[in-house]
């Protein structure tokens, strides 16, 4: 019983002394976390951004400091989750998959060149002037969204950047010309090629049926007045027929013998105008002398 | 003098307690992937290793043997060496905070490295004196701090080697290890 009440005192005594010990060392070294969060945000790009789901750069460091995840900082990149790592010895994330930041793209033809989007930008990645279009360099954006706010006509967006840029240049599809006056003209082959093509749905093959004979009337008939002389039918003839040629000349024909129309049509008017104007006079005149006989007779003692 | 000598190299080099003894094995792997936190940790293990031990020889020799109660001596120790580990703690998080964060759960493990509770016991248990035992104490934390040292130097060094892929990461350092400790087995009989 003795030994055991010997026991207890000299562990609970050992405890005591312990316990005493380290509420002193306590108070005597009050543990310091400022300057941690200091030598980490340090580190840290300050751009102020938020993109880490904390209000600014220091509030991330001391989350950082309290246990949160080192790769939440796109602006910082996987240069700032290397640094992290290194300062406290936390393993670094492989691929930072967070960092995946969006780019921000100026749609160039809504912008008014305000300049309020490129004093928004941490990283100084619009490029532009007042009075100017800005545009965005995309090497230097890192995502943030500052510049959407204060664009006043919403012209910036954020689009997923690209993952791999297709190395290949850009084409351009140019059709040579099928047309050349130089090669010879081939026969029509109906092949029907320039009828799909033609914007006025006119029946190019036809018109040529009738331009070669130069039966403009029929040509007309068959809608010849309404070609816009757009030339689509020259492109894709296989047999390389000028029938733009053709058809511009059964145009002008065609003009020129309406016009010629007109003109005899007017010409018979005037003339018809005239017979009648004519025959009226005679009327007119058949008519007095009729009655001035009439009077004549009447007075015989004159004759 | 000369006694004391041949106890300081014996615990340092010859009984060097991770690569003769194989003890305290834990943050010898663990923290020595980078040799600033193993410079840190080979401290910090060092001075808990000296005070512990000092602190055990005294509450040994000054009320555990005077009251009989020998048999109670792992876990007064143990003690002992937990409420100093916690003193360390908070010494080393409010003089170097950063060092605190890199540390992380390294620091409070000390106190379940067994090499700290093997050298107080041993140093109990070969009834050696107070200076002694702190000499001893001392070879032992000077000898852990330098394997840890040379072996975070290594394993930087390993980092931009070619390993097979099948050996990297923990098997190269274990096999790195091995042979550090085959180097240490050549001390034998130099001294102790």
């Amino acid at each position: 019983m003795a030994a055991a009440l010997t026991l207890l005192t000299v562990l609970g005594g050992i405890g005591a002394m312990a316990g005493l010990a380290l509420a002193w060392a306590d108070r005597r070294f009050p543990p310091d976390r400022d300057s941690v969060v200091d030598a980490i945000d340090a580190l840290l790009p300050q751009t102020q951004c938020a993109q880490c789901g904390y209000p600014g750069c220091r509030p991330y460091a001391e989350a950082v400091a309290g246990g949160a995840a080192i790769d939440l900082c796109p602006p910082g990149g996987a240069e700032t989750v290397a640094a992290l790592a290194n300062l406290l010895g936390r393993p670094a994330a492989a691929p930072p998959v967070a960092l995946a930041a969006p780019l921000a793209v100026i749609d160039e033809r809504r912008c008014i060149g305000c300049y309020l989007c490129v004093p928004a930008c941490p990283v100084d990645a619009i490029v532009g002037a007042p009075q100017f279009m800005h545009t965005v360099v995309a090497d230097l954006c890192t995502g943030c969204e500052l510049c959407i706010a204060p664009c006043p006509v919403d012209c910036i967006a954020l689009v997923p950047r690209p993952e791999v840029v297709d190395p290949r240049p850009v084409r351009i599809m140019a059709r040579p010309r099928r047309h050349t006056p130089e090669a010879p003209e081939e026969p029509c082959i109906r092949c029907g090629l320039c009828a799909p093509v033609c914007p006025e749905t006119l029946a190019p093959q036809e018109l040529l049926w009738y331009a070669r004979t130069e039966d403009w009337s029929n040509a007309a008939a068959h809608g010849l007045d309404r070609c816009i002389e757009c030339g689509l039918c020259n492109q894709v003839c296989p047999s390389n027929i000028d029938l733009l040629t053709r058809f511009t000349r059964g145009r002008q024909a065609l003009a020129a013998a309406s016009d010629k129309a007109a003109e005899a049509e007017r010409a018979r008017a005037a003339y018809d105008r005239r017979e009648l104007r004519l025959a009226e006079r005679a009327r007119d005149r058949d008519a007095r002398r009729r009655e001035r006989l009439t009077r004549a007779a009447g007075r015989p003692w004159q004759r | 003098m000369g006694e004391l000598g041949l106890i300081l190299i014996g615990a340092l080099l010859v009984n060097n307690f991770v690569l003769v003894q194989f003890l305290g094995l834990c943050p010898f792997m663990g923290v020595s992937s980078r040799y600033p936190p193993a410079l840190a940790m080979g401290l910090a293990t060092a001075f808990v290793l000296a005070l512990s031990a000092a602190l055990s020889h005294v509450l040994y020799h000054f009320l555990l043997v005077p009251l009989d109660l020998v048999f109670l001596r792992i876990i007064v120790f143990i003690t002992v060496i937990a409420s100093v580990v916690q003193f360390t703690e908070r010494v080393i998080r409010s003089a170097h905070p950063l060092l605190y964060e890199v540390l992380g759960i390294y620091l409070p493990l000390i106190t379940s490295n067994c090499a700290v509770l093997a050298v107080a016991l041993l140093a109990v248990g070969q009834e050696l004196t107070f200076l002694a035992t702190l000499v001893y104490s001392c070879g032992a934390a000077a000898g852990f701090a330098l394997v840890l040292l040379l072996f975070a130097a290594l394993r930087e060094r390993l980092e931009h080697a070619s390993v097979p892929t099948s050996f990297r990461g923990a098997p190269i350092a274990l096999v790195t290890a091995g042979i550090l400790s085959l180097g240490f087995v050549g001390f034998a009989g130099m001294a102790g």
